[in-house]
């Protein structure tokens, strides 16, 4: 009887205070961090934006002295009639800039003409400060 | 060692919960801010340009120097794109980076944009490299 007693004696208070060491969840995470810092891509590319018009959009009545009108070639831009480089491109968008009042330029692009060609003629036009622009594929 | 009685009933304490804390928030917002590499399907020379927005949950499409087309980095054809953005109708708003080589003709971008035109994804962003200043 004596050994039951003992055995079902009634355990003493723990006076021990319990705690949560929280040193392997620290390693961890800064484990975690340095994968994901060395890992991690921060290449966040850029280009050149271009809102295309919809399909339903109607038709726009501009006066023609507004409209700019730039032919891309391979290997520079025709400007009313007039074969430019890319830094007499950018004189002329400047000028015609301070002569008229929200102009627009549009873009006239063929199909064997690079793509890079359009990409710097839009680069150019928003480097003038241009930004009404309008892309017409001459077939 | 501690001796005196009052020594005695000072804990010790130790600086690893706040660092647990520190390490475990500084993960969330690394989590949080970084951006995966998007899908290249293609490694194409890009045109220079003075670049204006940065791109960010786009719709991947690229073109390669011969003209194939990537959508998300898969190999696509112009019909396969065009069921995609069917499927896509809900997601009009995003934006679509074109990735094209420079030497491309643009015959095929005036084709892609025709599509995204006609799907009604009408903001585009034509991916390009920093211009180097001549």
């Amino acid at each position: 009887m004596y050994w039951l007693l003992r055995k079902h004696k009634p355990q003493q208070k723990q006076s021990r205070l319990i705690e949560f060491d929280t040193t392997p969840i620290a390693d961890l995470s800064f484990n975690l961090l340095i994968f994901f810092i060395v890992t991690a891509s921060f290449i966040i590319r850029q280009g050149v934006f271009l809102s295309l018009p919809s399909l339903s959009a109607g038709t726009v009545k501009v006066d023609a002295a507004q409209v700019i009108e730039i032919y891309p070639q391979n290997n520079g831009f025709i400007v009313e009639g007039k074969p430019l480089d890319r830094k007499q491109l950018l004189q002329y968008l400047a000028l015609k800039k301070s002569q008229i009042n929200e102009p627009i330029s549009i873009i006239h692009m063929k199909p064997d003409i690079k793509y890079e060609r359009l990409v710097d003629t839009l680069s150019a036009i928003r480097e003038s400060g241009l930004s009404k622009i309008s892309l017409k594929y001459n077939e | 060692m501690l001796t005196s009685p009052f020594l005695k009933k000072l804990r010790s304490f130790s600086l690893g919960a706040s660092a647990a804390d520190m390490a475990m928030l500084l993960l969330v917002f690394f989590m949080a801010t970084t951006s995966t590499e998007p899908p290249k399907g293609v490694t194409v020379e890009l045109p220079q340009a003075v670049t204006q927005g940065a791109e960010q949950d786009s719709i991947y499409i690229s073109i390669s120097k011969e003209g194939a087309l990537y959508f998300d980095g898969k190999e696509s054809s112009i019909d396969d794109i065009k069921d995609q953005l069917a499927i896509r109708q809900n997601e009009k708003d995003r934006i679509v980076s074109i990735t094209a080589d420079k030497d491309l003709q643009y015959a095929v971008v005036a084709n892609v944009m025709n599509v995204l035109r006609q799907y009604d994804f009408l903001n585009v962003v034509f991916i390009s490299q920093p211009r180097e200043e001549q």
